[in-house]
């Protein structure tokens, strides 16, 4: 090996270490970056990230959906899927004659009632909502195809009866007889 | 909707009433009533004893929330004022303590007679209201 090889063989090397720790070279890369950072936030891993974010500082993490609150909808008052529904088991009063917070003509609201909290899909948010039994006349014969409801969100077995919804939340009324439910809001959860 | 009232709300108004007033001869009134409890150690120790509140699904720092909304919330002109050593807030340490312990006996309204025996017929006027 002559030394005019060698010479230029360690030229290389070190100009190969030279360009690599120089300042220019880190500057260079440095601008790169600079460069490439308003891209990063946009791959899919930081869009990962936002998404399983809370909305804002002061919303409350909570768990997954319950299968209820995938399905329901805003706009018929008067099915089981309505949002207002996710704890309600009976006959919805308004395919009765009655309304979300009225009785049909000849049944009597309880002074008891159910309290559910249920997720409204149109803004995010959750609400109480108290399912006051309609009473003192016979079950209401429904016509809708969607009215007699059993859902069971946040509801505990029978053994546990202030946290079960298949009672007939009638007591304080006159008669016992249940007729339909009303499903009103009382407040937003939280 | 203050956290202690949402929780009384969802878990004790349906019976209670959303204000503390509901079917009268089967559920107790708390409204302008209930703070009476507040006149005597023994009256907030049987509230909390109640089986219903002690086996509340809360925790204990929830159901010190609710319990308070329920007595200064809804009890009115029941509450004694607050220079009177009972009328104190529940806290979590007092509620943990007291749950452990939740009443047995089938007789609530000898225990709560009982419960309330020791304190002055002033501090009690909301009982019989």
């Amino acid at each position: 090996m002559s030394d005019g090889r060698s010479d230029g063989v360690g030229e290389k090397i070190v100009r190969q270490i030279a360009r690599r720790s120089s300042r220019r070279g880190f500057l260079s890369r440095f601008a790169g970056l600079l460069v490439a950072a308003p891209v990063i936030p946009l791959l899919p891993v930081a869009r990962a990230g936002a998404a399983t974010r809370p909305a804002s500082p002061a919303a409350k993490p909570r768990g997954p959906l319950t299968d209820f609150e995938r399905n329901a909808q805003t706009s018929d008052p008067n099915s089981c899927d309505y949002w207002r529904h996710c704890a309600i088991d009976g006959i919805i009063c308004g395919c009765c004659g009655g309304g979300p917070h009225t009785c049909p003509p000849g049944a009597e609201p309880s002074p008891t009632s159910w309290v559910g909290t249920c997720l409204n899909p149109d803004d995010g948010r959750s609400y109480l909502i108290a399912y006051r039994d309609c009473c003192g006349k016979t079950g209401c014969v429904a016509t809708g195809e969607n009215c007699f409801c059993n859902s069971q969100d946040r509801e505990l077995p029978v053994y546990r009866p202030q946290t079960n919804n298949d009672i007939i939340w009638c007591f304080g009324n006159a008669s016992m007889e249940y007729h339909c439910s009303t499903a009103a809001v009382v407040g937003l959860a939280g | 909707m203050p956290r202690g009232q949402f929780h009384y709300t969802q878990s004790c108004g349906g019976c209670h009433g959303l204000l503390g007033v509901s079917a009268r001869d089967e559920v107790p009134v708390l409204r302008d009533r209930v703070g009476a409890f507040l006149c005597t150690r023994e009256g907030r120790d049987y509230v909390v004893r109640l089986p219903n509140v002690a086996f509340a699904r809360m925790d204990d720092a929830t159901l010190a929330e609710a319990l308070n909304f329920m007595m200064f919330g809804l009890g009115g002109s029941s509450v004694p004022p607050p220079s009177r050593a009972t009328a104190r807030p529940f806290t979590a340490h007092e509620i943990h303590g007291l749950r452990m312990r939740p009443l047995k006996a089938s007789d609530l309204p000898g225990l709560r007679g009982a419960a309330l025996a020791g304190s002055s017929a002033d501090c009690l006027a909301g009982v019989g209201g």
